[in-house]
């Protein structure tokens, strides 16, 4: 009898412990280097608060303000931090905004299962539409009334780009580019975001390898590998209604942005010269030249409460905001950005 | 009532391991992905996990409801069990930066202080259970 309580209690611990020591193969290769910044030189100089229950669902810096997307609403932070909200029409859980762009005055977003873009003036909150007809994930304004769509139907087909002038009533498609495996959306998640002079639009993928640069007519400019480029198998798995990435699956980075003439590029693969400890407690950005992808250095940005920001953007005066679970911390890059050619 | 204690404690058990295996298992592509991001588990044993676990689960909940007779040793096997959880969310807890929980359902809804504690109580009951059994069936012997 003694003996079944000894071995019940110990049992779990020796599983425990063979898992512990047991060598965990890692899946993601780390055989670069990278150039690494001094992790003091990123100062943490102030902190917005989140309140419970406050979701950021993406961020945006125009004129120096910060705008959230708070999946109903947008707020805005003048200089002196302090709150604005603009209301807009998403009301349930199943249409909330799904990505957004303030320029000269005029908020655009897209709702979740809409086809149209709608548009905010924010001088008198004239409301207006762009309406389309295909459906669409994410979308990035390349012009004045011309934008670049990430079209896909969610479970069924190809991913695809969608290049609009509302215009001059012009279209295009670019089915090349994706993968045409059903189900693929799920393997384009990314982030979409313009340079700081819009004449680059770029494509950041959350798993696959390629990051894409377009010019302001929806053409493919250049594409490059990062240097964490790590040639995974995805593949797509079908359960129900729903699809999955296979499990392997890594991602490979969460949260890019582009500011002057960097392209900033987060990476959740260790490089063969980091430091296991550094990696786990801080967020790696690496910095691309924005003209051609060449990698320039990487530096780390904290962890808040043992999470990594979860996002982040860099204004033009090189501010980082990054986004944690609770709060919104700006930091101050221009130690090393400021010099930097 | 030793032994309307043991009985709540065995359908209390069932239901958790019923539920969460069932769970897993509608779901076996994303609990495999869950745990592929566990930084204790090795990846070459989450295939055999993410099937074999929720089976065990269910047959375990199933014979803890409908065969008695082995009511000793599936207590065990329950205690043991979620011993084993309580350990690997504490390890991870405090040892790691805090994958997301495979557990599944609303387990998985639970901060993870919560789910320790969660888990702890139901050791403690099949611990309580294995220890109400020993006392019944001392009784049974000494009548």
């Amino acid at each position: 009898m003694k003996k079944n309580y000894l071995a019940v209690f110990f049992i779990p611990i020796f599983i425990l412990a063979i898992f512990y020591f047991v060598p965990h193969n890692n899946k993601l290769r780390s055989n670069f280097n990278r150039k690494l910044i001094s992790n003091k030189k990123v100062l943490a100089i102030d902190t917005i608060h989140l309140n419970a229950g406050e979701i950021v669902d993406g961020m945006v810096i125009n004129k120096n303000n910060l705008w959230l997307n708070e999946r109903y609403f947008f707020a805005y932070f003048d200089g002196d931090y302090k709150k604005n909200v603009i209301e807009t029409e998403a009301s349930s859980e199943r249409s909330p905004i799904v990505n957004f762009y303030v320029e000269n005055n005029h908020i655009y977003y897209l709702l979740a299962n809409a086809r149209m873009i709608n548009v905010i003036a924010m001088k008198d909150t004239i409301r207006s539409r762009f309406d389309f007809s295909f459906p669409a994930t994410y979308f990035i304004e390349l012009n004045e009334n011309s934008f670049l769509f990430q079209e896909a139907t969610i479970g069924t087909a190809t991913d695809r780009l969608h290049f609009k002038d509302f215009k001059h009533n012009h279209e295009f498609i670019n089915d090349s580019l994706f993968s045409k495996e059903t189900g693929s959306g799920i393997r384009y998640s990314g982030s979409w975001f313009a340079s700081s002079e819009k004449t680059n639009f770029f494509f950041v993928p959350q798993y696959e390898e390629q990051i894409l640069c377009f010019d302001s007519a929806g053409n493919l400019k250049y594409k490059f590998k990062p240097i964490d480029f790590q040639n995974q198998k995805l593949e797509v798995i079908k359960e129900g209604d729903r699809f999955y990435l296979s499990p392997q699956a890594s991602v490979l980075r969460l949260g890019a942005c582009a500011s002057k003439n960097n392209l900033f590029v987060s990476s959740y693969v260790i490089a063969e010269n980091q430091v296991k400890e550094d990696f786990n407690n801080y967020l790696t950005i690496d910095v691309y030249q924005i003209d051609n992808g060449k990698y320039k250095f990487s530096f780390y940005v904290p962890s808040l409460d043992d999470t990594k920001p979860l996002d982040f953007i860099i204004s033009e005066d090189f501010f980082l905001f990054g986004l944690y679970k609770k709060s919104i911390v700006k930091y101050n890059l221009s130690n090393f950005l400021v010099n930097d050619k | 009532m030793t032994s309307r204690a043991i009985q709540i404690t065995k359908y209390l058990l069932a239901i958790l391991f019923i539920y969460a295996g069932v769970y897993k298992i509608s779901s076996v592509s994303l609990f495999a992905s869950q745990m592929y991001q566990s930084p204790l588990l090795p990846s070459f044993f989450v295939p055999v996990i993410a099937i074999g676990l929720p089976i065990f689960e269910i047959v375990l909940g199933t014979l803890l409801i409908f065969f008695s007779k082995l009511e000793y040793t599936l207590l065990l096997i329950s205690f043991s069990l979620m011993f084993f959880f309580s350990l690997y969310l504490i390890m991870l807890f405090t040892l790691y930066s805090k994958p997301p929980c495979s557990c599944g359902g609303i387990l998985s809804q639970m901060s993870y202080p919560v789910h320790i504690g969660f888990n702890i109580f139901f050791t403690i009951l099949s611990a309580m259970a294995l220890y109400l059994h020993k006392g019944a069936k001392k009784r049974v012997v000494t009548d």
